[in-house]
């Protein structure tokens, strides 16, 4: 073992320790549901090292084995978030639901960047069977990994399940969004088209990055295929943001789509409001855009 | 005392220069130097050993004299600890003496300090015949030949002491003869916290007069049941002190799970109801979900009387062998229920019992055909805690194990049951099972002093001659404070230590016992502490609830200052010596009680209740107008019971309204993706049942401020339970049943309307009552629990602090 790592697992153990302490008198003092929420928190603001160390403490003093399996399924996801793969796999072995213990194995597997080995275990499995609450999850994960084997149809039948476990607009965005890109990237043009036309439709989320994105994804195919004229329609249903990147990410697009089409003109009057309020980032690829069109 | 026998002419024991000059006196320790010598065999058992060493270690603190141990007596007297060569030579016997007891003989040239010790060398002292770990239950399938699991409640290996040698179960007479030999010299150890639980006297000289006095327990069994004792020498020792132990091992398990644990595959030995096994909680090794054995399977029949013979085989030495009902026990297999034997006529502590003991007497017959002589054991316990009805008298081979609460108000029914068991069973051996917990964490009591000593006198009083075992449950720490594992011990010592000397005298003089306690222990201060103990019996005794909310339960408001301010008078008198840390140890154990009103308030969410001027049709229908259309706000969703996360799937709504003719109705949608698998094997038909609770259901819980607290269980099917677990029922209006309950089942949703009437005026924000809702999910194959305000610990009840406030106006 490096140095490196050797801090890293005195820093880990260091941390349990205090932490297992605090929770040993915490649970005299605070209640559990607090505690959780509390390192729910830490993980919710990308806390990771930390959130992984307070929800493997809470998980020694679960009061059941849902709960248990519960904290310490965040307690992975934070400790794959803070690429401490060793230690999400040691606290993988102790979940005690059999669902969420494997469900952990294919967000680690996938880390791991093992697809291969996630569906060689995973894919006779009927997730649907499993605990609702991970249905989801674990079709999306192994989706994924077929996505990653380029395997796309097996793909997109784990998103089209997984779709119908999405119980949220973020959720059912979210799995449109990745069946999306499956079908692009398999050259199905007119099925990915569909796709995010119906991400367009969900009305909660209107305005939201993940749904412009679909809105650019679904023009974009049609200026492939030379509707122009569609293609800027498409991007009609952006409604564009006051300033900023959401401001200037609409007017690039449909710089690109007159620019695709000939119109210099109007691509370069696009281009030019785009850097009105265009973050740093956009602004020389804006930049050089308005000089090759020059 | 009557267990006492002592020669009349050599019954005092005198003391240094209070010895009359005309009575030869043994002389220990004179000015400080020591004069004897303890001779403790070289092949002594470690507890007599330790006996000796004990003996050492406490007569030194009292008169700084180190008496040598020795293996040979020399030139010194000598004090011969545990039966030997030379106790023999000296005539002294322990032929006449019962179970683990001790005789001490003070000769005119030695002491001799020896009992009946006993550490069933057949059982390994630190239980690992079997080995240890996942080995233990491989070995003993290897041995028994059948996929059953092991006997692990024979002994627990966490009770040995490894530095000790012995376990704290073990029967020990010659550490018990020391001990009460240090006794006598006036040594008392009252608290497992060394510095201050002991009292030692001081004595320059140690002399004595000839004497013999015998002691025998009149329980062969006093098991004080907790684990962990064998990691702390003192507070092990101080349990032996207490001269708990015993010459056997009466194992009164739950035996049939023990037989099904490991067979999840055997549908034949298993309880059904609506057509799935009956489940009763996560099984020990894969953590699958546990079924229940039917008792009146043939096939488990027949393999618990395997199981025993196989057991009594490797373990002869245990004299009761153990047919046990599973723990948990409230749903009848569907069959047994089609064919008579659920008799709810019977009350709950009663309708199981006919069909218990059919199968206790079955599988008696089937163990004596083929080993006849067998003694057994089998519990009073649960739904089937009253005796049978259909059997005339219990078998005198079936000793039969009461359990019962003696710490509660309420202990006159466990008082009048027993009276009923020693008729039934009149020549049965009697075991007792004692639920001193109190104090046990997931009860959630607060440190207040459960002082009984009334109820514990009227309980070891009625034992009759028959009785040979009693068990306690007793509190034990979850903070591992001063290292000790029994829980709270300022408040709850005295309770063990009068237990303890109770279990080997039933008529023990109660009042001197105290007054011996209150003397010793708190010198000046001893009055005060009196009234404080005194004090927190009556507050005890008091037959309310145990859990004390902010409108309810046997603590009052002004009870806790009250304690404070003997407490402070009696550290007054006390002052900083050792009296005054005593005092100032229970002082500091109950400080929590100060913040405990203030503290009850309840934490969860103020949750709204409209009002509306019209009552609509209770008939399970959330889709109705009285319903729909209303502001987002007025409904309120379920989180996870104990991370308090909000699920995005199954998820469950409440809604509250409150009716013109004063009654409340309530409104629960749970969604549900697997309508098809809801778990509902009670019928509609079924009123009050205990099954309800291994069926999906919801759970509505209120509390009012008048301190009503009534709990409405309604599964898929429209069955209902509702109970009330208010103080005196009697007090309680009717209208606490539910007047109407109605569910619906939908393709994708299963709903509930309850509406409960009389309960008064519409609760305000100053005055809320209050509120909870639970659902139970099992439809998903894994248990799953929500909450309308979680109770942080997967659980349902005992969380009044964890309600919500339901409120209808703001005044």
């Amino acid at each position: 073992m490096n140095a490196m790592n050797e801090r890293r697992v005195w820093f880990w153990r260091a941390c349990c320790a205090t932490l297992s302490l605090l929770c040993a008198c915490a649970a005299v003092m605070a209640d559990f549901t607090d505690e959780f929420q509390s390192a729910l928190k830490l993980f919710g603001e990308s806390k990771h090292a930390e959130a992984s160390v307070q929800f493997a403490a809470l998980a020694v003093r679960a009061p059941t084995a849902g709960s248990k399996s519960v904290s310490l399924r965040y307690a992975v996801l934070s400790a794959i978030s803070a690429k401490q793969l060793a230690k999400a796999e040691e606290l993988l072995a102790q979940i005690p639901r059999e669902s969420t213990k494997k469900l952990c194995r294919m967000n680690l597997l996938l880390a791991q960047r093992q697809p291969q080995e996630l569906v060689k275990c995973f894919k006779d499995e009927n997730l649907t069977e499993w605990s609702d609450v991970h249905v989801y999850d674990a079709l999306m994960a192994r989706g994924q990994a077929f996505r990653s084997l380029r395997q796309f149809a097996e793909a997109l039948k784990d998103f089209a399940k997984a779709e119908e476990f999405a119980t949220t607009p973020n959720k059912q965005t979210h799995v449109l969004n990745l069946a999306g890109s499956v079908l692009i990237e398999s050259g199905e043009d007119g099925r990915a088209l569909t796709v995010y036309r119906r991400m367009k439709g969900i009305s909660s989320l209107k305005g939201y990055g993940i749904i412009n994105d679909a809105i650019i994804s679904a023009a974009r195919i049609l200026a492939k295929q030379g509707k122009y004229k569609e293609a800027l329609r498409e991007m009609d249903g952006i409604t564009p943001a006051i300033s900023g990147y959401w401001h200037a990410r609409p007017f690039i697009v449909r710089a690109e789509i007159h620019a695709a089409q000939g119109r210099k003109a109007e691509a370069i009057e696009n281009y030019n409001k785009a850097l009105q309020s265009a973050p740093d980032d956009l602004r020389g690829s804006i930049q050089a855009a308005l000089e090759k069109l020059r | 005392m009557r267990n006492v026998v002592m020669h009349r002419w050599l019954l005092m024991l005198l003391l240094g220069s209070s010895l009359p000059l005309s009575v030869r006196a043994v002389e220990l320790v004179r000015d400080g130097r020591p004069l004897a010598e303890i001779v403790v065999a070289a092949d002594a058992d470690p507890s007599v050993k330790t006996a000796g060493c004990e003996l050492q270690k406490y007569l030194k603190k009292m008169s700084g004299a180190e008496l040598p141990i020795v293996v040979q007596p020399g030139v010194a007297t000598p004090i011969y600890v545990g039966a030997c060569e030379h106790t023999r030579k000296l005539g002294i016997t322990l032929d006449d003496v019962r179970n683990d007891g001790f005789k001490i003989v003070v000769g005119d040239r030695h002491v001799a300090l020896l009992g009946r010790d006993q550490c069933r060398s057949a059982i390994p002292r630190d239980n690992t015949r079997f080995g240890q770990g996942a080995s233990v239950l491989k070995n003993w399938q290897k041995l028994a030949g059948k996929p059953w699991d092991y006997p692990y409640i024979i002994r627990d290996p966490r009770n040995f002491s490894p530095e000790l040698g012995f376990h704290v179960q073990d029967a020990n007479g010659t550490l018990y003869a020391v001990y009460e030999f240090l006794e006598q010299l006036g040594m008392r150890w009252f608290m497992p916290v060394e510095e201050i639980g002991l009292v030692i006297p001081e004595k320059r000289d140690i002399k004595l007069t000839p004497m013999v006095l015998k002691r025998e327990p009149f329980l062969a069994c006093r098991l004080l049941l907790l684990v962990g004792f064998g990691k702390n020498i003192p507070e092990f020792l101080w349990h032996k002190y207490l001269r708990q132990g015993g010459v056997f091992d009466p194992f009164p398990s739950h035996s049939s799970e023990l037989i099904t644990e490991c067979q999840h595959d055997r549908p034949e030995l298993f309880g059904f109801a609506g057509g799935k096994p009956i489940e009763t909680g996560r099984r020990r090794y894969d953590h699958g979900p546990r079924h229940l054995p039917r008792l009146s399977s043939p096939q488990l029949r027949e393999e618990l009387a395997e199981y025993l013979i196989k057991f009594h085989d490797a373990f002869p030495e245990v004299p009761y062998l153990p047919i046990g009902q599973p723990d948990g026990w409230v749903v009848m297999d569907d069959r047994d229920v089609a064919a008579g034997w659920d008799k709810k006529e019977e009350g709950h502590r009663g309708r199981f019992a006919d069909y218990k003991w059919d199968f206790v007497l079955n599988v008696v017959n089937r163990v004596s055909q083929q080993r006849p002589g067998l003694k057994f054991c089998a519990s009073s316990y649960g739904c089937a805690k009253n005796p049978p009805k259909l059997i005339a008298t219990i078998p005198a081979e079936i000793a039969v194990n009461l359990s019962q609460n003696s710490t509660l108000p309420e202990f006159g029914d466990d008082l009048a049951r027993r009276k009923e068991w020693l008729a039934k069973a009149p020549h049965s051996d009697i075991f007792i099972y004692d639920y001193y917990l109190s104090h046990y964490p997931r009860r959630s009591l607060v440190p207040v002093p459960a002082i009984f000593t009334a109820q514990m006198e009227k309980n070891f009083r009625t034992l009759p001659e028959r009785c040979r075992t009693i068990y306690a449950e007793l509190s034990w720490s979850t903070t591992r404070q001063h290292g000790l594992v029994v829980g709270f011990p300022g408040i709850n010592h005295l309770m063990i230590y009068l237990h303890a000397k109770f279990t080997w005298d039933r008529n023990l003089d109660v009042q001197a016992t105290l007054a011996d306690y209150f003397e010793k222990f708190y010198g000046p201060a001893s009055k005060e502490m009196r009234e404080f103990f005194e004090y927190a019996e009556a507050v005890w005794m008091r037959p309310e609830v145990r859990e004390i909310t902010a409108t309810g339960g046997f603590l009052k408001p002004a009870d806790v200052p009250k304690y404070f301010e003997i407490l402070d008078r009696a550290k007054a008198r006390a002052g900083d010596g050792i009296y005054g840390k005593r005092v100032q140890f229970i002082a500091d154990e109950i400080a929590p009680l100060k913040k405990l009103f203030s503290e009850l308030k309840r934490t969860g969410p103020y949750v709204r209740l409209f009002p509306r001027d019209v009552s609509p049709q209770v008939d399970g229908d959330l889709a109705k107008p009285f319903w729909t259309g209303q502001l987002a706000a007025e409904k309120m969703w379920l989180r996870d019971c104990a991370t308090g996360v909000y699920p995005d799937i199954n998820t469950t709504s409440a809604a509250f309204r409150w009716l013109p003719d004063s009654s409340l109705l309530v409104g629960i949608v749970c969604h549900e993706r697997r309508m098809n698998r809801l778990r509902a094997s009670t019928p509609a038909s079924a009123k009050d049942d205990h099954a309800i609770y291994s069926d999906d259901n919801v759970e509505l819980h209120l509390e009012t401020p008048a301190g009503y607290r009534a709990v409405v269980v309604v599964n898929p099917n429209g069955a209902v339970r509702d109970t009330c677990v208010t103080p005196n029922v009697a007090d309680v209006p009717e209208a606490w049943s539910a007047e109407r309950v109605a569910v619906r089942k939908l393709s994708d949703r299963w709903t509930v309307e309850i509406k409960i009437k009389g309960l008064g005026e519409m609760p305000t924000k100053s005055y809320p009552w209050g509120v909870n809702v639970f659902r139970q999910r099992q439809a998903g194959g894994e248990e799953e629990a929500y909450a309308l305000s979680p109770t942080g610990t997967g659980s349902f009840i005992n969380a009044p602090t964890k309600m919500g406030n339901l409120y209808g106006r703001a005044k």
